[in-house]
């Protein structure tokens, strides 16, 4: 069943100049191969903003709320936000949404580089693909001309080899966002590439590789415009004013890249270190960029930001004259601490081969991991890993068998799915070592360090995901927030103090996936929400202020509950891993500590208006938020 | 080519690609952001991660003015940039002679004309929201 409503647009959202939107989204049925472009959803922009919420609007009222994963019925989006394609920081995000394959729930995953402020220039809000095709395809756009075409020999090259032959076919102008090997064995680690950007989590490129889209390829010569420029002007200089104002962003992040966070998480103790066995990793002085890019025989960096970024996070790594790629937080703390692998060049290979063959670095990594630890405890041995030995700390094993795993080649098969479905294909107690919330491996926070961020990977609608939250920013290290009204320290081993907070956070990360704007804007409280919303006001001429900005967010992460609910998850989906209520964290701060996973729920539903066995508003809730529609579907 | 005294001071070894430079000049001359429509123009070469930076450098020789058949790029006395001025046709023989193509002919409501950096009539934009330093002026 699903819930409609009127499928085109019903017309222009802000006024008759419409901006920032460029009121048309492309509609691809690949069942047929018919292209429609109809204009933007009005409803959908009111309610959900755009972006993320827009491609949540589509999975509710136009897709079965019971559609799977891999099936025609699955939507899978491509929606860029109001402010993307504008000079505001970051504005180059395309978030793609679709029902995961990894977790069962609704997928949102999102990426930087150029493309989606090309799609923007090339006239287009949103790429929403119905159906599947028959045969590999990649769409083609050049500004109004819109086309199917056959990808029969794209299909079986890598990332880079794709990106590269649309780029000598057609002009390097093209911006181009495909996926590898493993996207088209229906990985469930699959990601999307797009210039070394990746939409990363939840197997969006395993969706795209089940429907036989092998790219999109855009070029875009036309605008964007901005309602009014002058505030516009002056707003985005108090938004750019804000982030170099924070230090720790526009120094060491600025500098390094994520890479940056290495050193505090660790000394933190919220480092995962082998497998969760330890929150803290001895050798870390072996993945210190500061250490390890000095040493320029065998390393360079060159930065190679996302459009119209200040941080500039992104980097390219060479190691020798091999094109590794982004070498970021993430994927070293994955492939590195987590595995106990202290070898920089083994990581390097490893983050190649997730690069090239499109999976996710967390979720591959937190894989092999898990897998470190089955083989160490005898779960698994060296003949179901075509004769690899797999201890902690053997980065040449973890390498190969990464490799293995993007080509879904012997052993890598049974990896390729991420740590929850190979648990299953082992059995025995495997399950109690797999560290994943609704199947999706957790990223790199040690939840015992952080009481909210224990909520926020619990809770997070597409499983257990670092950045819906980052909240260890507020309770971990201690930031303050005048913005969203937090003026003193939260406690982060108290899982009892009220969450209200941590609702505030969640909703302001959340809008940035709704206005096409990096999270790494908002990750240690740069920009104002009032920032945002100003920002939001001068480029669409929608005057909108901070509450109802924030309000849009919570309507979406309602709306994203609402679909996972009739899908079948409720609050038992919304606890941590055995391992983070049983056994304390043995280093630092958090030493002795463990989430007391109940409590930690109750303040979080209270905080938001949930209902505490199902997991999503409360009746009143839905109706403050103005989702009476939703409630009575839900609810019924 | 004699380049200028005052002009944006390109610096490509800082330069990290992010075009918020060529985003900001469209919007501040156009009020819309057009990738075609800038003064600035930032390239990725073969190499991962290395740019080109392509602006205006307000020629001391001005070989863009002497090229142009309707006398219509000058000096503007306030600023020092080279301007192009309203009675532009848009033939494109400044782009021609421009030595470092920095003039790009673009079409505005029908028409088109040769638009290329004025400095943005004294403070340029590109220059204060780059955050690599890589433009100066």
């Amino acid at each position: 069943m699903c819930f409609n409503m009127p499928k085109t647009g019903t017309g222009v959202v802000g006024g008759d100049n419409m901006t920032g939107y460029k009121d048309c989204v492309l509609r691809i049925n690949l069942n047929n191969g018919t292209i429609k472009k109809e204009k933007i959803n009005a409803e959908y922009v009111k309610k959900f903003l755009g972006g993320e919420g827009y491609g949540i609007g589509l999975l509710w009222y136009e897709m079965p709320h019971n559609a799977k994963a891999f099936s025609p019925e699955n939507i899978l989006s491509f929606n860029t936000g109001p402010l993307t394609g504008t000079p505001t920081p970051s504005a180059s995000r395309t978030s793609v949404v679709f029902i995961s394959p990894l977790t069962n729930t609704i997928g949102a995953s999102n990426m930087g580089s150029h493309f989606g402020a090309e799609l923007k220039f090339a006239g287009y809000d949103s790429i929403v693909f119905e159906g599947a095709s028959e045969n590999p395809v990649y769409l083609y756009i050049n500004n109004d001309t819109v086309e199917l075409r056959n990808a029969e020999y794209l299909w079986g090259k890598d990332t880079r080899e794709t990106t590269e032959l649309l780029k000598n076919e057609l002009g390097k102008e093209f911006k181009i966002c495909c996926i590898g090997q493993a996207g088209e064995k229906l990985s469930k680690l699959a990601c999307i590439f797009s210039d070394d950007c990746f939409a990363g989590r939840g197997g969006a490129g395993a969706v795209m590789g089940f429907k036989k889209i092998k790219a999109i390829a855009v070029k875009g010569e036309g605008s964007v415009e901005v309602f009014d420029k002058d505030r516009f002007l002056s707003v985005n200089k108090t938004a750019i004013k804000e982030l170099r104002d924070e230090t720790y962003t526009w120094g060491p992040v600025h500098g390094y890249g994520t890479l940056a966070w290495l050193d505090g998480a660790n000394a933190y103790g919220i480092l995962p270190t082998r497998n969760f066995l330890e929150n803290s990793f001895a050798d870390i002085e072996s993945l210190l960029p500061y250490n390890i890019w000095n040493d320029k025989e065998k390393f360079k960096v060159n930065r190679r930001a996302c459009y119209s970024c200040q941080l500039g996070c992104h980097k390219f790594v060479y190691m020798g004259k091999m094109e590794i790629g982004e070498l970021e937080y993430e994927t070293v703390s994955a492939l590195g601490a987590r595995c106990g692998v202290d070898s920089y060049e083994d990581i390097a290979l490893a983050a190649y081969y997730t690069s090239i063959y499109g999976i996710d670095t967390i979720s591959a990594g937190a894989t092999v991991s898990t897998a470190m630890e089955w083989y160490e405890k005898g779960l698994i041995g060296k003949e179901d890993l075509d004769g690899l030995e797999l201890n902690f700390g053997n980065g040449k094993s973890m390498a190969e068998l990464i490799r293995k795993m993007g080509l879904r080649e012997g052993a890598g098969d049974l990896f390729a799915d991420g740590s929850f479905a190979a648990a299953k294909r082992i059995g025995g107690n495997a399950e109690d070592f797999v560290m994943a919330v609704k199947g999706m491996e957790i990223s790199a926070t040690d939840p015992r360090g952080s009481a909210s961020m224990a909520i926020a990977f619990g809770t997070s609608e597409r499983g257990a995901c670092h950045m819906r939250p980052y909240s260890a920013t507020i309770d971990a290290f201690g930031y303050l927030f005048s913005a969203l009204d937090i003026n003193e320290p939260k406690n982060p081993f108290d899982e009892n103090e009220s969450k209200e907070w941590l609702k505030a956070v969640k909703e302001y990360f959340v809008v940035t996936n709704l206005l096409g704007i990096c999270d790494f804007n908002v990750i240690n409280m740069e920009m104002s929400p009032i920032t945002l919303a100003e920002l939001y006001s001068a480029v669409t001429g929608i005057d909108t202020d901070k509450v109802e900005l924030l309000k849009k967010a919570e309507r979406t992460i309602a709306l994203e509950r609402s679909i996972n609910y009739l899908r079948g998850f409720t609050r038992k989906d919304d606890r941590l891993p055995q391992r983070f209520i049983n056994e304390p964290a043995p280093y630092g701060p958090p030493k002795g500590r463990v989430v007391d996973m109940d409590t930690a729920l109750d303040r979080y539903y209270e905080a938001c208006g949930y209902d505490k066995e199902k997991a999503i508003p409360k009746y009143e809730k839905y109706i403050e938020l103005d989702m009476e529609d939703i409630a009575i579907n839900v609810l019924r | 080519m004699k380049v200028g005294v005052v002009k944006v001071i390109t610096n490509p070894k800082s330069c990290q690609g992010c075009r918020a430079c060529e985003s900001i000049c469209s919007l501040y001359h156009f009020n819309k952001i057009n990738p075609k429509s800038t003064g600035i123009k930032i390239k990725e070469l073969d190499e991962y991660g290395k740019f080109s930076q392509t602006v205006c450098q307000q020629c001391a020789d001005m070989p863009c003015a002497k090229a142009c058949p309707q006398n219509a790029i000058s000096r503007n006395s306030y600023s020092g940039a080279v301007t192009i001025g309203d009675n532009c046709t848009g033939c494109g023989e400044c782009a021609k002679v421009c030595p470092i193509n920095a003039i790009e002919i673009i079409q505005i409501d029908g028409n088109y004309r040769a638009f290329k950096c004025d400095l943005c009539g004294g403070v340029p934009q590109c220059v204060s929201i780059c955050p690599r330093q890589a433009l100066g002026w």
